[in-house]
């Protein structure tokens, strides 16, 4: 039989760097984290070869002492948790773990001052062992190089992706970062090629300074479409920029979250986002948000996994429902704003076409333009200075019986009739169904619905809940809940089925919008119905008035599944097709 | 096989069965009718199936044999084909196509062979009884209004059969009201547990004995329905699910009685209900000493009222109901004098006519 042994430091190290350092891009995140609790204005970021060959950050931080540089490799051993303190900690790192992980399967080169005077010193560290002390003049800071990641873990490298790849990874990591610290300079080298240079913000109102993070590393665009929102409820204080519902992706790799600071990676708070868009995006389409989460430090644990990419709340129900709120609320303050992207998509196909110059020249001989099939608005209008002062402008015309043109202040919108007319009725049906007090159908023969007790117990403590819906439920036996009464507008739906999807996410999230859902569903299939569609003629008045409401409909930019309900073109753009500018 | 028809036969026949076959079929054979020669008639039969229409018309057959056709196809050739024409069909082996000839006109269809047309196996039937057309015609409108549409609850989707003492009993339930109707019956029937009749075979069925006033025969097995209607057999799987225990949802003490003319409360509810949502129409009702003010309430600040005089002496009483489901029944019942019965708790209300003694009715009013 085979003696158990302790095992030796060297390997203990290795195994624990497989958890924290799972590819570059981890190395990159724990080292600039370390620059960023060193109190850094400016952080630079060096890498080749995706980080596989070498990653260098340097900062202009406190600096290692020298006495303490020994320690510093060493496992568990840290600055930055003073007071034995689990329970409250404001640095982003406390473990004491990344520096002698990434020591173990590399080689580093660490350069660090702790003062101007030229006092700098500078030693290796291969795999683990750390070498003499050099006297290495430098300015206050810290520049550690890490070369041939993984070069003792060899199994590991083999799974890393190509360079492309592993460089995207860290440049999102870096991106995360520096959006939760607008206040430091950031600039990210790849292969000697300038990446991200964005520069610290001065501003002293937090909005500014987020905003200028934003636009120096995602564009302008991107932030043309996002909606600040800043929200203080209970202890949390919930703030940033999300998205507009028009405005939306395929995946969400541009969900930014941030809990007190630290780029989290959590289903939960992705859920509750999906949650609080539930009702503008189609299931599968994700928002574009920027979210910061500030809460009392004893509040959360963040000692849930050594990546720190997870934490956990102390009341994590209370707060998805208050962020669900705030986001919604958010959202309302959106109005009618539709997403600029359909303006560039417009603009994209109109360029393409004029490439094309015989199919311009058809096009302009189109009957479109022509007389008799451009039904024209009164062209001289008095009221037209008044009108373009409207957000939505003045309708000129409707063209195929199906959108309408409107002129506003310094271009035009195009309005998708029946979208943005069904928003609003949508809107009106939900409005008026919430003030109505939900009516209830008391039910002649009861429906029993069998469950498994755990499910039973849950659902029973959700009881106040669901009869905040007219749901009303009894127990019925261990292994059974009787269903009194049901919500008049869902009395065609399948009750049991319902259950079973309101208990599911009852375990899975402790909320449930399952019902809220059903019944904007079955509002919203009203309120198609109910609206005028495509193909119906519209007079100037009615469109204007169709104008004015969207203008004061909260969400009226797109229809209920995210679509746009219409694309603005401003005068500059057309000028720009026209070469005249 | 070769016969022929006259088009007045053909086209009343063939009209019987275009709503059992179904339009989309995965099973191609499924939307067509099996003809079949007999010595001076045919039988053409329809299935989808959990139900089966046969009848036999009288033809003049000068070649026997069975084929199907397409029958929504034939329908229409045979609807165009001139009134007093006769129809004569034609068989050609050789090219698989069935001719149809009338008057100047000829039709070629291609057809099937007979061998995969499923026809349901012979059963053998414990119940029998004769029952006039009129009275089974009685139990299944009068009641089919109150048929539930719920995937999980089959024993909603369609009418409950069944004997009491000497009555033959219908129900029907969609989880917010129920509907009886009862019928006298002479013949004893043996060990009759009650059956569902599905939904699609009651609408059939309803079609069928309309206009007809002879006597019809019914068969029932454990797990089907057959009628003989005439010269025409449908017959149609059960709906394999136990019905609850209705008798005890109905009420025994509603004391609170309210008595008012049938059309005049219906015409009532239906004006004052105008306002409110199509789909979800509520209506209240306050009901005092000999008066009923009805009223109901809609969006955007909308309300109707009407008040309505009612024989009542009790307590008063405010009580919503869905109006479809009141105006349902008071449709059935048509005319004479309709009561309400009512309790002071959340008991269902009982409608009830004196023109249709064997007739009840349970609403479940609605909270607001």
């Amino acid at each position: 039989m085979n003696e158990i042994k302790e095992l030796p430091q060297e390997l203990i190290n290795k195994i624990s760097a497989g958890e924290v350092i799972e590819r570059p891009s981890s190395v990159v995140k724990e080292l600039v984290e370390n620059s960023i609790d060193a109190k850094s204005s400016i952080i630079d970021i060096y890498i080749r070869n995706g980080g596989k060959t070498e990653i260098r950050v340097s900062d202009n931080g406190v600096g290692i002492n020298s006495k303490d540089v020994k320690l510093a490799f060493k496992r568990h051993a840290t600055s930055k948790l003073s007071d034995h303190n689990l329970q409250k900690i404001s640095t982003l790192g406390f473990r004491g773990e990344a520096l002698s992980s990434i020591a173990s399967i590399s080689r580093m080169k660490i350069y660090t001052s702790i003062s101007d005077i030229a006092d700098g010193k500078s030693f290796e560290v291969n795999s683990g062992l750390i070498g003499e002390l050099k006297p290495s003049p430098r300015k206050i800071g810290t520049t550690i190089e890490v070369n041939e990641l993984f070069y003792t873990t060899p199994a590991r490298l083999k799974f890393l992706k190509t360079e492309n790849y592993e460089t995207l990874l860290i440049k999102q990591c870096i991106q995360k970062l520096a959006l939760s610290n607008p206040e430091i300079e950031f600039n990210f080298y790849s292969n000697e090629k300038k990446i991200i240079s964005s520069l610290a913000s001065n501003n002293p109102n937090s909005n500014k300074k987020l905003e200028h993070r934003i636009v120096s590393l995602f564009g302008s665009e991107f932030f043309k479409n996002l909606i600040w929102f800043n929200e203080k409820i209970d202890c949390y204080n919930f703030y940033g920029f999300i998205g507009l519902p028009t405005f939306h992706h395929s995946n969400s790799a541009k969900q930014f979250t941030f809990v007190n600071k630290r780029p989290i990676h959590d289903r939960y708070l992705y859920n509750s986002i999906k949650a609080a868009y539930k009702d503008f995006l189609s299931y599968d389409r994700f928002p574009q948000v920027v979210l910061f989460i500030n809460s009392p430090l004893e509040d959360v644990d963040i000692n849930v996994h050594p990546t720190k990419n997870e934490v956990r709340f102390k009341n994590m129900q209370n707060l998805r429902s208050l962020l669900v709120r705030s986001i919604k609320k958010g959202l309302e303050s959106a109005g009618h704003r539709s997403s600029t992207i359909n303006t560039f998509k417009t603009l994209d196909i109109i360029n393409k076409n004029k490439n094309n110059l015989n199919f311009m020249t058809k096009k302009v001989e189109d009957p479109l333009l022509s007389n008799n099939y451009f039904k024209e608005a009164n062209s001289k209008n008095s009221t037209e200075e008044i009108c373009q002062d409207y957000p939505l402008g003045l309708a000129k015309s409707q063209f195929h019986e199906t959108y309408i043109i409107s002129q506003t202040k310094n271009g035009i919108v195009i309005i998708d009739q029946h979208a943005a007319h069904e928003r609003i009725v949508y809107e009106k049906l939900k409005k008026n169904y919430n003030q109505n007090n939900l009516e209830t159908q008391i039910l002649l023969i009861p429906e029993i619905i069998e469950v498994i007790s755990e499910e039973l117990d849950i659902l029973l403590n959700h009881r106040d809940f669901l009869a905040r819906y007219s749901l009303l439920i009894e127990k019925f036996s261990n292994e059974s809940i009787i269903v009194r009464e049901v919500p008049l507008i869902l009395i065609n739906c399948n009750i049991s089925l319902l259950m079973k999807d309101i208990i599911s996410d009852l375990i899975e999230i402790g909320d449930s919008q399952i019902l809220e859902t059903n019944i904007n569903k079955i509002c919203s299939s009203m309120a198609c119905h109910g609206s005028i569609r495509a193909g119906r003629q519209m007079y100037q008045d009615e469109m204007n008035k169709l104008l004015r409401e969207m203008e004061s409909t909260p969400f009226s930019g797109q229809c209920n599944h995210g679509r746009p309900t219409y694309i603005e073109l401003n005068l500059n753009q057309i000028e720009s097709l026209f070469g005249r500018k | 096989m070769d016969f022929s028809v006259s088009k007045k036969n053909l086209y009343s026949c063939l009209s019987h069965f275009q709503s059992v076959v179904e339009k989309r079929n995965t099973i191609p054979i499924l939307s067509n009718v099996r003809i079949k020669t007999f010595e001076s008639c045919i039988e053409i039969t329809a299935t989808d199936l959990a139900l089966e229409i046969s009848e036999k018309i009288d033809a003049k057959i000068n070649l026997s044999g069975e084929l199907t056709v397409p029958s929504q196809l034939l329908f229409d050739i045979v609807r165009k084909a001139p009134d007093n024409s006769e129809i004569d069909l034609r068989e050609e082996k050789d090219s698989g196509q069935v001719f149809i000839f009338f008057g100047d006109s000829k039709f070629s269809i291609g057809y099937l062979s007979t061998a995969d047309f499923p026809v349901m196996e012979n059963e053998d039937f414990d119940n029998k009884m004769l029952i006039n057309a009129k009275d089974l015609s009685y139990l299944i409108n009068n009641c089919k209004f109150s048929m539930g549409i719920d995937e999980s609850r089959q024993y909603l989707n369609g009418i409950y059969l069944h004997q009491t003492l000497d009555n033959l009993s219908s129900v029907a339930t969609d989880g917010h009201r129920l509907s009886r109707c009862q019928t006298k019956i002479t013949e004893k029937l043996n060990d009759f547990k009650g059956i569902i009749i599905p939904k699609k075979a009651v609408f059939e069925i309803s079609k069928l004995l309309e206009g007809f006033d002879k006597k019809v025969e019914l068969k029932i097995s454990k797990s089907k329905i057959q009628l003989s209607i005439d010269n025409l057999i449908i017959t149609s799987k059960l709906l394999n699910a136990s019905f609850p225990d209705y008798e005890s949802v109905i009420p025994k003490n509603n004391n609170l009685i309210m008595k008012t003319d049938c059309n005049a409360f219906s015409e009532t509810i239906d004006r004052v209900s105008t306002v409110s949502l199509e789909k979800f129409r509520t209506v209240k009702l306050d009901i005092s000493n000999d008066l009923c003010v009805v009223s109901s309430f809609g969006q955007e600040k909308s309300a109707g009222t009407e008040q309505i005089k009612v024989k009542y002496t009790g307590p008063n009483i405010n009580i919503n109901f869905n109006a479809k489901y009141i105006l349902d029944v008071l449709n059935v019942l048509k005319a004479g004098e309709v009561s309400l019965t009512f309790s002071e708790n959340t008991a269902p209300t009982i409608l009830k006519s004196e023109n249709s003694p064997n007739s009840l009715y349970l609403i479940m009013q609605m909270r607001s």
